[in-house]
């Protein structure tokens, strides 16, 4: 009973997304698999491409379907501004929206799948097409169902059946239709994205999967063309009036002379457009205003360089205002014009200017220091002519901005993963020196799991402040902060702690609160929260580590009961 | 989150290790569609052209399913792949890209002829364009071994422990107070 409140407010809004989506899917499927397989306008159709006519159409309808949707989790701008609309609703909804790249990889999945049942019922369609031109027609053992194919074929004109005109060998038949040579292009786009993609290629080597991406430009445009000579088609109205299919496609002989006139076939007419023109047409709306904040001017006001390889940018751009823990894409045009970065801000919205702390990991980064003079050995300062263009796009919120909703909130950040709350802790303080507004937020139960000693000094002297602050305000319980060392401590290391063990502040962080080491016991901490506020709505906020987000995840669905409901967000990109 | 490498850094062999392996997977479905058309429909080809696509796209898919290792950094190996790892490392012209792009592009030619498994082969084949550009770029393929213990920071530092060390107990009690 305990695990179900967890369940419901933590697993079920994803699982009837997940459903209502599957839903669609499967009922388009068969829809159109019917729709094909038994209209009477597609008896010819059929008499020349048997099942396969349908088991290529319904995947296409499914593919229209998926191709709308996989564009709109993207649309960052569009989510946001959702976000903010759903401030009413219930959480479960805006839980939601946090999974947007999951769904829109899902959607994909399903693009992929649908693309290859397509492909390879076509693959039979065309060889259907093209055969009937090998089949020999004057021989005692030719059989009505020959005959009939041969002379639905030879219909020409506007009227036409059968859109191979001629005798071609099957593969250079695809390159005849247009059907056939864009779904060759739309196919091999699709291919090249879905390659690049993968998690390997995503983290080792991400400007291949940034810029390979890119090729949806060339998928959607195909796509929209891809139906354009409408190649599949069925019989008109009027036809089917005046020409007896069931007795005449038994009789095939005596075409065209009545009672069987040639029957007159026309095109269905292209549908993928009114599908995805306008997703299309959110997505350039996306990047037309990314384009208008790339000219919007930025101005670096200071660069600081902390230890462990983390630079930290503060910037001022007019008219910005970002929410807590919200992030920014960031672009230097100096080293490169197309790559945007996430990052997220690490200032608090009572701030007047906004920061980004960025650890030095890769190309991008390193080079992006170097630009901003911050690579040098000491610290010197580059003059503000001197330094980089740089365009930021955002802000866009994530589950974060949530966290002054809930009376309590359980942070969890490991590593780098701590910066969304450097924004919230910030926030904390400033909203302190203004008494008379009262938090909702009560309690704060911090947690930052480090790997080593040096992770953490930008981040120590913020803590110390506000922790200074706290006591001032007879606060100190507000924020309780946990600290975990994972990795460890060498010889000297440990005999300096054993040595400083009885002193009033911690010596690695200089807080009041002790460090600890090793791993945290969740099962330990969860229980306690739960038994200190019954009855609450407790927050869970973690960004970092996979393995750890799945741990917490499980935790708020073990723990809530009995009137305590772990509700559990994760920060994703 | 944080960038990555830049070009000049890339290592191609790992993306055309993706592309070739998901070719080959495209292109042993095609065979199976291409037997199947053959025997039902009898279409031109299909048949023999299916049963060729299936085995040779089965093999490559057995000779691309062990990542190559990563020259920078650690390699997330494929699930259960040292078995085939340990066979690849054993064939004699495989860990030089030229020629793996080389002999994946001359079998692929014959599958281009019929319209099942013509997609799997295109895919393959440029997938041998980029083992091509992998090569000329001085890269090759050598397995994963997988490490026998876990790195250390440095020669002194101990495993970190499960439990927190013992404290006085005015530090527990306060840490915990409701």
């Amino acid at each position: 009973m305990s695990r179900l409140s967890g369940l419901l407010a933590n697993e079920l809004p994803k699982y009837l997304v997940l459903l209502i989506w599957l839903g669609l899917n499967v009922f388009l499927f068969v829809y159109y698999y019917l729709f094909y397989d038994t209209r009477p306008e597609f008896f010819y159709t059929r008499i020349l491409l048997g099942p396969a006519l349908a088991l290529a159409r319904a995947p296409a309808a499914c593919l229209n379907l998926n191709c709308m949707l996989v564009l709109l989790p993207i649309c960052r701008n569009l989510l946001s501004r959702f976000r903010r609309a759903c401030m009413c609703c219930p959480r479960r909804v805006r839980v939601v929206l946090d999974k947007n790249i999951k769904f829109h990889r899902l959607c994909a999945y399903m693009i992929v799948l649908m693309t290859l049942i397509h492909y390879y019922a076509h693959c039979f369609n065309v060889d259907f097409f093209t055969s009937v031109y090998r089949v020999p027609l004057n021989s005692r053992n030719t059989t009505t169902v020959s005959k009939l194919r041969w002379r639905l074929t030879q219909i020409g004109g506007n009227n036409y059946l059968n859109p191979i005109r001629s005798d071609v060998w099957s593969v250079g038949a695809v390159f005849l239709l247009t059907g056939g040579w864009t779904g060759v292009i739309i196919t091999l786009s699709l291919f090249f994205m879905v390659t690049s993609s993968v998690e390997l290629i995503r983290r080792s080597y991400f400007e291949v999967f940034w810029y390979t991406h890119h090729l949806f430009v060339v998928f959607y445009g195909f796509l929209v063309v891809h139906g354009i000579s409408r190649q599949v088609r069925g019989q008109t109205p009027a036809s089917l009036q005046n020409h007896n299919v069931t007795f005449c496609s038994q009789h095939p002989d005596l075409w065209p002379n009545p009672p069987c006139p040639l029957p007159v076939f026309q095109g269905s007419e292209p549908m993928t457009w009114k599908w995805v023109i306008a997703p299309m047409i959110l997505y350039v709306i996306e990047r037309i205003i990314r384009f208008v904040r790339f000219t919007q001017h930025v101005e670096i006001l200071k660069v600081i360089k902390h230890p462990s390889r983390v630079v930290e940018i503060q910037m001022r751009k007019s008219g910005f205002f970002a929410e807590v823990g919200q992030y920014v894409f960031i672009m230097c045009p100096k080293l490169s014009n197309l790559e945007w970065h996430p990052f997220t801000l690490t200032s608090a919205p009572e701030e007047n200017y906004c920061s980004v702390h960025i650890r030095i990991v890769g190309g991008w980064t390193s080079d992006l220091s170097k630009a901003l003079g911050a690579d040098g050995e000491g610290p010197e300062v580059l003059p503000s002519w001197k330094m980089p263009r740089i365009a930021v796009d955002g802000p866009f919120g994530t589950a974060s901005e949530d966290v002054f909703t809930y009376p309590v909130a359980i942070c969890v950040g490991s590593g780098i993963g701590v910066t969304p709350f450097a924004s919230l802790l910030k926030s904390v303080w400033y909203k302190n020196l203004n008494p008379e507004k009262e938090l909702a937020l009560k309690k704060v139960y911090f947690f930052w799991i480090c790997p080593e000693v040096h992770a953490f000094e930008w981040f120590g002297d913020m803590l110390t402040h506000l922790e200074q602050q706290l006591i001032e305000t007879g606060q100190q319980n507000l924020i309780e902060y946990n600290i975990y060392l994972t990795r460890g401590w060498d010889a000297k290391q440990a005999k300096t702690i054993m040595v400083h063990e009885e002193d009033e502040r911690d010596v690695i962080t200089g807080l009041e609160q002790k460090t600890n080491y090793g791993r945290p016991n969740w099962d330990d901490i969860f229980m306690k929260v739960a038994q200190t506020h019954p009855s609450t709505h407790v927050g869970v906020f973690f960004c970092g580590v996979a393995a750890l987000s799945h741990e917490l995840h499980r935790m708020s669905n073990k723990h809530s009961g009995n009137g305590v409901v772990f509700h559990y967000n994760k920060e994703n990109f | 989150m944080p960038s990555q490498p830049v070009k000049r850094s890339i290592q191609w062999g790992i993306w055309g290790n993706e592309t070739a392996l998901l070719g080959a997977y495209v292109l042993t479905i095609g065979g199976v569609i291409g037997i199947v058309g053959g025997v039902t429909q009898n279409f031109l080809f299909w048949l023999p052209i299916g049963i060729y696509g299936l085995i040779f796209g089965i093999l490559m898919s057995f000779l691309e399913y062990p990542r190559g290792k990563k020259s920078k950094g650690n390699t997330v190996s494929r699930w259960h792949q040292s078995c085939f790892s340990s066979m690849v490392s054993k064939l004699p012209v495989v860990s030089n890209y030229y020629y793996r792009a080389f002999i994946y592009f001359v079998v692929c030619l014959p599958t281009l002829i019929i319209v099942p498994t013509f997609l799997g082969s295109v895919c393959v084949m440029i997938g041998c364009g980029i083992y091509f550009g992998a090569a000329a770029h001085g890269e090759s393929w050598s397995p994963v071994v997988p490490r026998l213990q876990p790195q250390r920071t440095g020669g002194n530092v101990s495993e970190p422990p499960a439990q927190p060390p013992p404290r006085l107990p005015q530090h527990t009690g306060a840490r915990y107070a409701t």
